[in-house]
């Protein structure tokens, strides 16, 4: 005869089964910053005031050479129209929340609510300047690479890095910026860039790319290089109609510059709100971002319609 | 490289701009009212604004995917692309008849959605 006929369940036991919230706090993901890290920053010069900012555009212009072909004959001169390009600063974007004095002092001591989510206001606004440098790509019309139809291929690659050759642009001052997926459901399927035949002996760099898409690691988003082109990855990237708005650009391609008062890049404030009675966090970000020099940028278009395999 | 078929994304609200040497781009919400509140600089030009063309839904490009990814398998891929780009052609052209423009996405709710319904005019 079993003795056991009434053990205690569970919900017998609920009112001494405790529970335990952790000190470990689901966040929201965000991008690495890797736009605004490498294009042109002005920003030192908006320390002073001012809205608009001029960088003199010398090479729509240029000076011509000239043959002497008759000794001793009065000379050309040459004086090219300047061309004057701006950056204005015309954005002002904010996160702003309050919380209850009340329920402050209530939230269990272990979670510093304000601190986390100010924290996650300041990468939703650093995230905002980079899809606004990344919303860019339709200015480009120069270098524009592939359409809503087309797979991201090896020759698109090549011809990208060949218009910024062509533009005399130094190719040590270039990176790609590819969404994830182009990086890996295209990029990646391309043989010559993973099977060792085709791109030559590991341990010596090869014509294809230096370094290794596999042993640059995954810090800030760097993927490594495409020959000898640094490559990024953001999903800052830009789609529309299933079309990835890739980007090849030379630092002087793009140009943004932050004016957010204090100096900082991204202001928090904190303040006690006696007549709302409750903590009041206002983060906020002041900044412009312009298409500095059209051609040394190339857009790569991708279409997630398809898949290389 | 072979190509497989991929997804087929929903639909979305997408807008056609006009640059000025007549090329047509098209753009997602955000993007678009980025450029349409003269946001985007090129060139030292200030508030260089594409013109606004209309939006359309995305629908029939949704559409052509799904018959691109069945064809390819026929006919090959050249034959796939086909249908996108005029399926992308449709889209424009029915973008024409709704020119209302993008709405106002300078504050928007935790959804990343719009939280003005009206739709503000510069």
């Amino acid at each position: 005869m079993a003795v056991t006929t009434d053990p205690f369940t569970s919900t017998d036991l609920a009112a001494v089964i405790s529970e335990t919230w952790t000190t470990i706090v689901n966040e929201k993901t965000f991008n690495d910053t890797v736009l605004a890290n490498f294009i042109t920053d002005l920003s030192s010069f908006a320390v002073e005031g001012s809205d608009i900012f001029h960088v003199p555009d010398l090479y729509t212009n240029a000076l011509t050479v000239s043959t002497q072909s008759t000794q001793g004959a009065e000379i050309t001169t040459a004086s090219p129209a300047q061309v004057d390009t701006t950056l204005t600063i015309n954005t002002h974007k904010y996160v702003a929340f309050i919380i209850g004095d009340k329920d402050l002092q209530q939230v269990a001591s272990r979670y510093d609510v304000n601190a986390l989510y100010a924290r996650e206001a300041v990468k939703l606004l650093t995230e905002a300047l980079e899809a606004d440098i990344a919303a860019l790509w339709s200015s480009i019309t120069t270098n524009a690479i592939g359409d809503t139809a087309t797979v991201l291929s090896d020759a698109e690659i090549r011809n990208g890095i060949y218009s910024m050759e062509a533009g005399k642009y130094h190719l040590d001052e270039c990176a790609f910026f590819f969404h994830p997926y182009v990086y890996w459901q295209q990029l990646h399927a391309v043989t010559k860039y993973y099977q060792q035949y085709s791109y030559g002996p590991s341990n010596e760099p090869g014509a294809v790319r230096t370094g290794n898409f596999g042993t640059a690691g995954y810090a800030l988003n760097f993927k490594g290089f495409l020959y000898g082109v640094p490559v990024y990855t953001t999903t800052n990237i830009v789609s529309g109609l299933q079309t990835y708005r890739n980007l090849l650009l030379h630092k002087r391609a793009f140009g943004f510059a932050v004016q957010t008062k204090g100096g900082n890049k991204v202001r928090v404030q904190v303040e006690n709100a006696v007549r709302n009675l409750g903590m009041l966090s206002v983060v906020d970000i002041a900044y412009g971002v312009a298409v500095l020099r059209e051609p040394a940028a190339v857009l790569l278009n991708a279409s997630s319609a398809f898949i290389g395999s | 490289m072979a190509i497989k078929a991929n997804k087929v994304e929903t639909n979305q609200q997408t807008y056609f701009f006009q640059r000025e040497d007549g090329t047509t781009f098209h753009t997602n919400l955000k993007e678009a009212w980025t450029i349409y509140a003269g946001r985007a600089q090129k060139l030292g030009e200030r508030a260089v604004r594409p013109k606004f063309i209309g939006s359309s839904d995305g629908s029939i490009f949704r559409k052509a995917v799904i018959e691109a990814h069945r064809i390819m398998d026929e006919k090959g891929i050249e034959e796939a692309q086909k249908i996108l780009k005029e399926a992308e052609k449709q889209e424009l052209e029915k973008a024409r008849t709704n020119t209302r423009p993008p709405m106002n996405c300078d504050t928007i709710d935790r959804n990343g959605n719009p939280t003005s319904l009206s739709q503000i005019s510069l």
